[in-house]
């Protein structure tokens, strides 16, 4: 295949009407034509196989300060840091920060969207160095990376699309306390080691694996908040009334697990983070916010909206289904979170529950394509078996339709201080180039930790 | 005699510029460090199919992924293949980034060559 570039500053200012885009069109046309009808060169039959290179690199300067500087600009050149200072990654350094893992340096974990590079115990393990981690982080910094290499996991779309979406890296277990993560006040602040070498060290790790920079082939529009450590921080376990989240995911209560979960950047109202509640100000009450909640999400229509407008994977039926519905991760404060269980008698299943029935749109106000699109879900078998009753049960008058798929769409942890606010993040329930956007992993591994190992 | 003089004075001379060169490779340092970029494995290669030699009296396929705005780019491709060829038949498509080696083997099928555009 022959591929052409039309400039993107030349395509997106122009792509609005036909008429704009003709001359766009007229610039661009012979070099189409002859795309198709120019004879393949031998060059083009048996391309050069180029493959990159790994080997350790050498900065020989007066002072040790003039080799560091010599280093951060030759890597920043080759868009392998995130353009602050960073730790040089020296063998002696990367050895003492293999000391936290007990797994082979040379273990794979897979390729990194969008160019493919190879995740290895040993690279992550050089970035981490950048990051300026310490070595008992290096498992939670591994299981990150293996969500991110998991096939499953779509981190094509959020690293590489004009939406400028985000990343959240949550720790969940007794492993977050163990290394002094941040859990409460200021969670996704700045002055946290543990929270901050862990996100950044993903960060460079999607730079360095899958090769992403700025305006290249990471097209976020804006930014993302939180660039260079994404959102990261740890379960408040301590002030939670209910099981961990990775007890709710499915693992044992002592287990650690990293959980990869994609959001909107910002709040847009389709995908984005809401927070909610008085913060110090005052307690909100629970009811009240929990109503703003499934608000938000009935606004949203995710269960009825066909939306056709985004290039993906998916054809036809499956695709405008999929592209639809959302999923939520919903951060409660500890204060909040404690009232909803102590005083109102929630468990985070009820929660679910109360927020797949609440986030739901009557019957009657339902146009006859709204109908169609939610009888589609259920036909194409993506409305699971067990809620098809219910999805029936709604499409009749006086009935209501959820927005939801199913309760487990909401996913709830608890984190943040007292005072605190709750935080709602939203994407797509399902990835787009890839099956999901939203994974937790395992840690494992570890050596200078009681757990984790 | 003289040419013991010499070499003397020549040896004289140049100890203060091996001095000089003793202290940089002294004071020099050297920092090691290791690549943190990930290996990048060579893509599976496929050689381009072999080309048509003109356009006249040939199906053009135009596939598009349906980002919005994109169309009014290939409507002006459109138009121009049939303003400058107009024994050229084009037919559009739109469908999922990746249309699938069954897809792609049906529109092998069913035109003479194709433009497949991706873009955001």
């Amino acid at each position: 295949m022959r591929i052409i570039g039309v400039p993107a500053d030349l395509y997106y200012r122009e792509r609005i009407s036909k008429e704009r885009s003709r001359p766009v069109a007229e610039k661009m046309f012979d070099t189409m034509l002859a795309s198709l009808t120019k004879p393949i060169t031998p060059e083009e039959a048996r391309p050069k196989i180029r493959s990159t290179g790994t080997e350790n690199l050498k900065f020989t300067a007066d002072t040790i300060g003039a080799a560091i500087e010599d280093c951060h600009q030759m890597f920043l050149a080759n868009q392998w840091s995130d353009g602050l200072p960073f730790i040089p990654p020296t063998p002696e350094r990367v050895k003492w920060m293999l000391s936290g893992t007990n797994r082979a340096p040379g273990e794979e974990l897979g390729p990194i969207s969008p160019r493919n590079g190879m995740a290895t115990i040993e690279k992550i393990a050089i970035n981490a160095v950048m990051a300026g981690a310490s070595p008992e982080y290096l498992p939670v910094i591994i299981a990150a990376v293996e969500g991110l290499a998991d096939p499953d996991f779509d981190e094509l779309h959020f690293a590489t699309s004009t939406g400028s979406f985000n990343l959240v890296i949550a720790v969940s277990g007794p492993m977050a306390d163990e290394i002094g993560m941040n859990s409460g006040l200021g969670l996704l602040s700045y002055g946290n080691r543990a929270n901050s070498s862990i996100g950044r060290a993903v960060r460079l790790a999607m730079i360095n694996f899958g090769h992403t920079w700025p305006a290249q082939n990471d097209m976020a529009l804006v930014g993302r908040p939180g660039a260079h450590a994404f959102l990261t921080f740890a379960e408040n376990q301590a002030q939670s009334p209910w099981p961990s989240y990775h007890e709710a995911q499915g693992f044992r209560p002592d287990d650690n697990t990293v959980t990869l979960t994609v959001t909107g950047g910002y709040s847009t109202g389709n995908t984005g983070a809401n927070i909610y509640g008085g913060g110090a100000v005052a307690l909100v009450p629970p009811e009240s916010i929990l109503k703003s909640i499934a608000s938000d999400i009935t606004n949203v229509r995710g269960g009825v909206a066909a939306d056709d407008s985004t290039g993906n994977l998916l054809a036809g039926n499956e695709k405008a289904v999929r592209s639809n519905y959302r999923k939520y991760f919903i951060v409660f404060n500890p204060e909040v979170a404690q009232e909803l269980q102590s005083r109102l008698g929630y468990t985070r299943e009820s929660l679910q529950e109360y927020l797949f029935e609440t986030a739901s749109i009557p019957y009657e106000l339902l146009s006859a394509g709204d109908i169609d699109n939610v009888k589609r879900a259920i036909d194409i078998g993506y409305i699971p078996t067990d809620r098809v009753a219910r999805f029936r049960a709604g499409l009749q008058p006086g009935g209501t339709v959820p927005m939801l798929s199913r309760p487990g769409d909401v996913h709830i942890i608890v984190a943040g201080g007292i005072p605190g606010y709750t935080m709602m993040m939203s994407y797509f329930l399902d990835g787009i180039y890839k099956p999901v956007a939203h994974i937790s992993k395992l840690i494992s591994g570890a050596q200078l930790t009681k757990t984790g190992r | 005699m003289n040419s013991y003089i010499r070499a003397l004075a020549v040896s004289l001379l140049m100890i203060p510029v091996l001095a000089i060169i003793g202290a940089t490779q002294t004071n020099a340092v050297t920092l090691e460090v290791m690549n943190p970029s990930g290996e990048i494995p060579p893509p599976p290669f496929h050689a381009p199919s072999s080309r048509i030699s003109n356009l006249d009296g040939k199906k053009v396929g135009i596939y598009w992924i349906g980002k919005a705005g994109g169309d009014n780019f290939w409507n002006g491709v459109e138009e121009l293949l049939n303003e400058r060829f107009p024994k050229v038949q084009t037919v559009r498509y739109e469908g999922p980034f990746d249309l699938g080696d069954a897809r792609a083997a049906e529109l092998a099928r069913e035109v003479d060559t194709m433009f497949y555009g991706v873009g955001d």
